[in-house]
C-alpha cells in the first residue's frame, strides 16, 4: 500500500535552551516555513522543559495539523517525551518526526555555512518523509493470571514454588515420575546446603501439596504457540491425552547432562570419574584390609582437557586433593591449563592445597597416558618450567587419574527449547551469551530459560538464576493487561506466497501461519470468498518491531508499519 | 514446487543490449519461494540492470512488474497494458512462465532471467533438493517413497549398482544412494519384500516424456 | 572547478550506530556534512534493495552499521545482512562498482569517537576513488 504525499505539517523549530539559536536565524525558520506542506511553524525556548510538547495541544487545535517535525536534538532525547503525547495530546506519536541539526549538524560540522545548508537539507527531508507518516494505534491483551514452569529437578521446582508463594497460579510439567526421585543434581553443588537431602526432600513434598501449584509428572511437552498473555501449551500425559494450558508465561529450567571421557572407559578402572571422587574415597579407609582394586596412594587430577570454561570442576578437584592428602595420605597431583577460582572460596582452598603439599602442574599441551607396570604414566610438559627457559618433560606414575566428565546439553532440552523457540547454541545450550535479555529472558516475550540447559552452572547459580526467572514472570503477568504499540510488521495475506521464509527467519518467533486470508497469491477471481487460506501472520504482542523479515520476504508481502519500505525510498530519493 | 535460479547478470545484460526500453515481469509463485523470481527480486533486478547499463554509458528504461503466477493465462493478460510499447520482456519466472508470456505476446521477444533447475523439496531453508523428473508414471508406492528416477544416477529401478559403496553413490561421495535409503525405508515399514517385484523398464518413448512435449486433459473440468 | 565531496548514505542501527553517531556530535568529532544517515530499528532492516536505491540514487558510498557481534538485540540481524550486504558486493562486481563503495561496519553505541572515524576513512578512501560511475 504506497501512501502518497499529503498531511498538514507542522513544525515545531525547537533552540534548546539557546543551543540551536545561531542556526535557526530568520533566514532557516523562513525557509522552513515555505517547504511543502508545512501549514505552520512555531519556536519553542526548550521543548524538553517541563510541559513542552503538551503545550502545543491548544496550537495543534487550531492548525489543524496532523503531523509534526520537531527541528532540534536527536530524537533520542524526545522519544521518552512522545509515549506521554499520547495520553494527553491529540497528535499519534508515530506522527512525530525529528530533524536532528544539534547533535548530527550543529554540533558534528565545523563550518557554519555547511552546517546551515545541512540543516536545511535535514528539514527539508524529513518534511518530506513526514508525507508519508501514518498512524500507529495502541492494543492491550489480556494476561492471565498464571505461568507453566518445564522441568525435571530442583532448579524447576524452586521456580515453581517461587511463583506459587506470590500466589501465581503455576503449572509444573515434569516428564518424571515421581518427581525428586533423582538426586544426582545434589552433587551439582559447589557449596551446597547443609543437610542436601533434608533440603531436597523438604522441597519435593512441599511442591507435592502446594495449593497454587499443579503438578504434572510424566507428561510432555508436544506443542506451543500463542502470544504472551496468551499461550497454549499442548501436554501429553500419562496415556496419552492431550491437554491445553493456557498460560501467560513459561520459564523452560531443565538441567545438563555429563558423560565420562573416553580414556575413563579404555577398561582401566584406575580412570576415575570426576563425580565419582566422594564414592571412592569413601571406600578406601586407611587400615582396610581387603580394598580391590590395589590401593591408592598417588593420585593424578587431569582437569581442562573437557569443559575448560567452567570453573566447577577446578574447585571440586581441589577440594577432593586436600582431602586425598590430609587424610588419605596420599600423593596428589593436579594438572591442568589454568587454575580456576573463580567461585566463592576456592582461591582460599587453593592456598590450603598448595600449603598441604598438592603438586599445580599447569601445562599447554595435553598430558599423554600410557600404562607401566599397572599405574598410568603421564607425561605433562611443564610450562612453568618452559617460563624458567628450560622446558622438561615429567613423568608422573599414579595409580589413579582422575579425569572430569564432559559437559553436555540434553537432547531432551534441547527439543523443549527448539518447541519454545529459544535458539541454540553450537553445543545445544539456549541462550547463553545474550546481553540484550539479561540472563533469563529469552528472546521470545513471556519465555524464560533457567539452569544448566543454558550453560553448566554450579547449582546455586542456577537455583539464583530460578529466582531471577520468578521475579520477571511475577512482574509481567502480575498486571492484567499488556499494553503495546502496533509499531510491528504487518503481512497482506493475499500476497503471501507461503514460502515460510518470515516465519523461520523471525529471532523472536513472533511470527506464525494461520488460515485467515480471504485470498491468496495463487487465487484467480471467481473462487469466491468462502474459501480461506492459509498465510503468514504476525503476532503483534511478540513483535519487536525490527524489520528483520521485510527485508526478507521475496513477494514483499511484509512490511513494518512504523518505518515502511516507502518511508525508506522517500528519504533515499532527493 | 519447481526450484529456479537466477542467471549471472551479464548473461542477463547480453540478452537487452540492443533494447532501451523493456518490461521486467516476476512470478510470486515458485520462483519467489526460491528467492530467485518474486516482486522483491524484481526490483533488485531491475536496479543491478539500470546500474550496469548507465555505467556502461546507455540507459534502459524498464517497467517493473510482477505476476501472482505466470503460468496462468489471466494473469498474464493483466500484462497487456504494461508490455504495449516494450521492445523486450524480460521474465524471472520459470521456463513455464517465460513461454506462456511468450506465447501470449508473440510478437515481442521474450528472455528469460532465470534458470529452470528441478522438481524439488526444500531440505531446510534455502537448501533445495531434487526430488522429481516428471517421469509420468509413479513408482513411489514400490520404493518407500524415495524416487530412483530423480535420486539415481542411472535410474535404476531394481537396486543398486556396483559401484554403491557405504551408502554413497559413485559418481559423488555426497550423494547418497538412494537404492542403499530405499532399502532401508522398506525395512523400517515393513515391506521389504516389495523389492521381489520385478520393475520393466519405463516406456519412455510412449508413456513418458521422450514421446514428445505431453498434454493432460481432465475432461471434466475442460471448458 | 569544484573537488569532488563525496557522497555517504549511512544507515544506523537505532541501538547502537545511531546513538554513537549522536555521541560523535556531542564529543565534538566532525562528520562530513555530506553524510546522510538513515536511521533504522535493526540493521536487519537494511536489505539489497535499500543499498541498491542508495547507490542509484547518487550515493558514492554506502556504510551499514550494526551491533557486534552476538550484541544484536534481536540476535540475528547483524548476521543477516551480513548476508545480504556479500550479496550486493556480488552484485556490484557484476556492475562494474568498486566493493570498497559498500561497507558494514560493527560499532557499539558508546563509540561516537570510532564512528567519525569510519566516516572519514571512508570519505578520505572515496575522494581517491572518485564519483560513483553511476551516480
Amino acid at each position: 500500500m504506497k501512501s502518497t504525499n499529503h498531511g498538514r505539517i507542522g513544525v515545531v523549530v525547537d533552540h534548546c535552551g539557546g543551543a540551536l539559536s545561531s542556526l535557526l536565524d530568520e533566514d532557516m525558520i523562513q525557509y522552513v516555513a515555505g517547504l511543502p506542506q508545512v501549514v505552520s511553524c512555531h519556536h519553542d525556548e526548550d521543548l524538553l522543559s517541563s510541559g513542552g510538547l503538551e503545550k502545543f495541544n491548544d496550537r495543534w487545535k487550531e492548525t489543524r495539523i496532523d503531523r509534526l517535525v520537531i527541528v532540534g536534538a536527536s530524537p533520542k532525547v524526545y522519544e521518552a517525551s512522545f509515549r506521554r503525547v499520547r495520553e494527553t495530546g491529540r497528535l499519534n506519536p508515530y506522527m512525530i518526526l525529528v530533524a536532528n541539526v544539534r547533535e548530527q549538524v550543529l554540533w558534528a560540522i565545523c563550518d557554519t555555512e555547511q552546517a546551515k545548508q545541512k540543516a536545511k537539507a535535514l528539514v527539508a527531508e524529513t518534511v518530506r518523509r513526514a508525507g508519508c507518516l501514518q498512524p500507529i494505534g495502541r492494543e492491550k491483551t489480556d494476561v492471565s493470571r498464571h505461568v507453566a514452569v518445564i522441568g525435571d529437578g530442583v532448579v524447576a521446582m524452586k521456580a515453581a514454588l517461587g511463583l506459587a508463594d506470590a500466589k501465581i497460579p503455576v503449572t509444573l510439567v515434569t516428564d518424571s515420575h515421581p518427581i525428586g526421585e533423582d538426586m544426582t543434581e545434589l552433587g551439582h553443588f559447589h557449596q551446597g546446603p547443609a543437610d542436601p537431602r533434608g533440603w531436597w526432600g523438604e522441597m519435593v513434598e512441599r511442591v507435592k501439596s502446594h495449593p497454587e501449584l499443579e503438578l504434572k509428572t510424566s507428561t510432555d511437552l508436544r506443542d506451543f504457540e500463542g502470544s504472551f498473555g496468551d499461550f497454549q501449551l499442548t501436554i501429553e500425559t500419562p496415556g496419552g491425552t492431550l491437554e491445553t494450558i493456557r498460560t501467560s508465561a513459561v520459564i523452560l529450567a531443565m538441567g545438563y547432562e555429563s558423560a565420562p571421557q573416553r580414556e575413563a572407559i579404555f577398561g582401566s578402572d584406575r580412570f576415575v570419574p570426576l563425580s565419582q571422587v566422594a564414592t571412592m574415597l569413601e571406600t578406601d579407609r586407611p587400615g582396610q584390609v581387603d580394598r580391590k582394586p590395589a590401593a591408592f596412594r598417588t593420585v593424578g587430577f587431569v582437569l581442562d582437557l573437557v569443559n575448560e570454561a567452567f570453573p566447577i570442576d577446578s574447585a571440586n578437584a581441589i577440594r577432593h586433593a586436600i582431602s586425598l592428602r590430609r587424610d588419605h595420605d596420599c600423593s596428589v597431583y593436579v594438572l591442568c591449563r589454568d587454575v580456576k577460582v573463580s567461585l566463592q572460596g576456592v582461591e582460599a582452598q587453593y592456598r590450603r592445597a598448595r600449603e598441604v603439599g598438592v603438586v599445580f602442574i599447569k601445562y599447554d599441551d595435553p598430558p599423554r597416558f600410557s600404562f607401566v607396570n599397572g599405574q598410568i604414566n603421564m607425561d605433562v610438559k611443564d610450562v612453568s618450567s618452559r617460563m624458567r627457559g628450560d622446558e622438561y618433560t615429567l613423568s608422573i606414575c599414579a595409580d589413579r587419574v582422575v579425569l572430569n566428565e564432559r559437559f553436555l546439553s540434553s537432547k531432551r532440552s534441547q527439543t523443549l527449547a527448539k518447541a519454545l523457540g529459544v535458539p541454540l547454541d553450537r553445543e545445544g545450550y539456549a541462550m547463553v551469551d545474550n546481553p540484550q535479555f539479561g540472563p533469563v529472558k529469552a528472546s521470545r516475550r513471556g519465555v524464560f530459560v533457567v539452569g544448566g540447559c543454558r550453560y553448566p552452572q554450579p547449582m546455586e547459580e542456577a537455583l539464583t538464576e530460578a529466582e531471577a526467572a520468578v521475579l520477571e514472570a511475577k512482574q509481567l503477568v502480575s498486571r492484567k493487561e499488556f499494553g503495546y504499540d502496533l509499531a510491528v510488521a504487518e503481512v497482506d495475506p493475499a500476497k503471501c506466497a507461503l514460502c515460510l521464509t518470515c516465519a523461520r527467519v523471525c529471532p523472536h518467533s513472533a511470527i506464525t501461519i494461520d488460515r485467515y486470508a480471504e485470498k491468496n497469491i495463487y487465487a484467480t477471481d471467481g473462487y469466491g470468498r468462502e474459501m480461506t487460506w492459509d498465510a503468514a501472520r504476525v503476532l503483534p504482542v511478540q513483535c519487536y518491531g525490527r524489520g528483520i523479515c521485510v527485508g526478507s520476504c521475496p513477494t514483499k508481502a511484509i512490511d513494518l508499519k512504523h518505518q515502511t519500505d516507502h518511508e525508506i525510498s522517500v528519504h533515499l530519493t532527493a | 514446487m519447481i526450484k529456479v535460479e537466477q542467471k549471472p547478470l551479464d548473461e542477463i545484460l547480453g540478452f537487452l543490449e540492443p533494447y532501451k526500453k523493456i518490461v521486467l515481469v516476476g512470478c510470486n509463485a515458485c520462483a519467489a519461494v526460491c528467492h530467485a523470481g518474486g516482486e522483491k527480486e524484481v526490483g533488485i533486478l531491475a536496479a543491478a540492470i539500470r546500474m550496469a547499463r548507465k555505467k556502461a554509458g546507455q540507459t534502459l528504461d524498464i517497467l517493473e512488474c510482477c505476476s501472482p503466477r505466470q503460468c496462468e493465462p489471466e494473469f498474464v493478460e493483466e500484462l497487456k497494458e504494461k508490455v504495449d510499447d516494450a521492445e523486450a520482456i524480460l521474465s524471472i519466472a520459470c521456463g513455464v512462465g517465460v513461454q506462456t508470456v511468450a506465447e501470449r505476446f508473440s510478437d515481442v521477444p521474450v528472455y528469460p532471467g532465470i534458470n529452470t533447475m528441478f522438481l524439488g523439496e526444500t531440505e531446510r531453508m534455502g537448501v533445495w533438493v531434487e526430488r522429481c523428473q516428471a517421469c509420468g508414471h509413479c513408482i513411489l508406492h514400490l520404493t518407500g517413497g524415495l524416487c530412483p528416477i530423480a535420486r539415481c544416477a542411472k535410474q535404476l529401478l531394481n537396486g543398486p549398482c556396483g559401484g554403491s559403496q557405504n551408502g554413497r553413490c559413485e559418481i559423488n561421495r555426497d550423494v547418497p544412494c538412494v537404492w542403499h535409503e530405499i532399502y532401508d525405508r522398506l525395512v523400517a515399514i515393513g515391506q521389504v519384500q516389495v523389492l521381489e517385484q520385478f520393475v520393466p523398464a519405463k516406456k519412455w518413448g510412449t508413456e513418458s516424456r521422450h514421446a514428445g512435449p505431453r498434454t493432460l486433459t481432465r475432461e471434466d473440468l475442460k471448458r | 572547478m569544484t573537488s569532488f565531496v563525496p557522497r555517504i548514505v549511512a544507515f544506523c542501527c537505532d541501538k547502537s550506530a545511531y546513538v554513537a553517531a549522536d555521541r560523535a556530535g556531542r564529543l565534538g568529532s566532525s562528520l562530513p556534512a555530506s553524510l546522510e544517515i538513515i536511521r533504522v530499528p535493526c540493521a536487519g532492516r537494511v536489505d539489497v534493495i535499500h543499498v541498491l536505491q542508495a547507490i542509484e540514487q547518487g550515493a558514492d558510498g554506502v556504510l551499514v552499521f550494526a551491533c557486534h557481534e552476538d550484541n544484536c538485540h534481536s540476535l540475528t540481524g547483524n548476521r543477516v545482512v551480513q548476508v545480504r550486504i556479500d550479496r550486493v558486493h556480488r552484485l556490484m562486481e557484476e556492475i562494474g562498482l568498486e566493493r570498497e563503495r559498500l561497507e558494514l561496519r560493527h560499532v557499539a553505541s558508546t563509540n561516537g569517537a570510532k564512528f567519525a572515524q569510519i566516516v572519514e576513512r571512508k570519505f578520505q578512501e572515496l575522494e581517491t576513488l572518485g564519483p560513483s560511475p553511476v551516480r
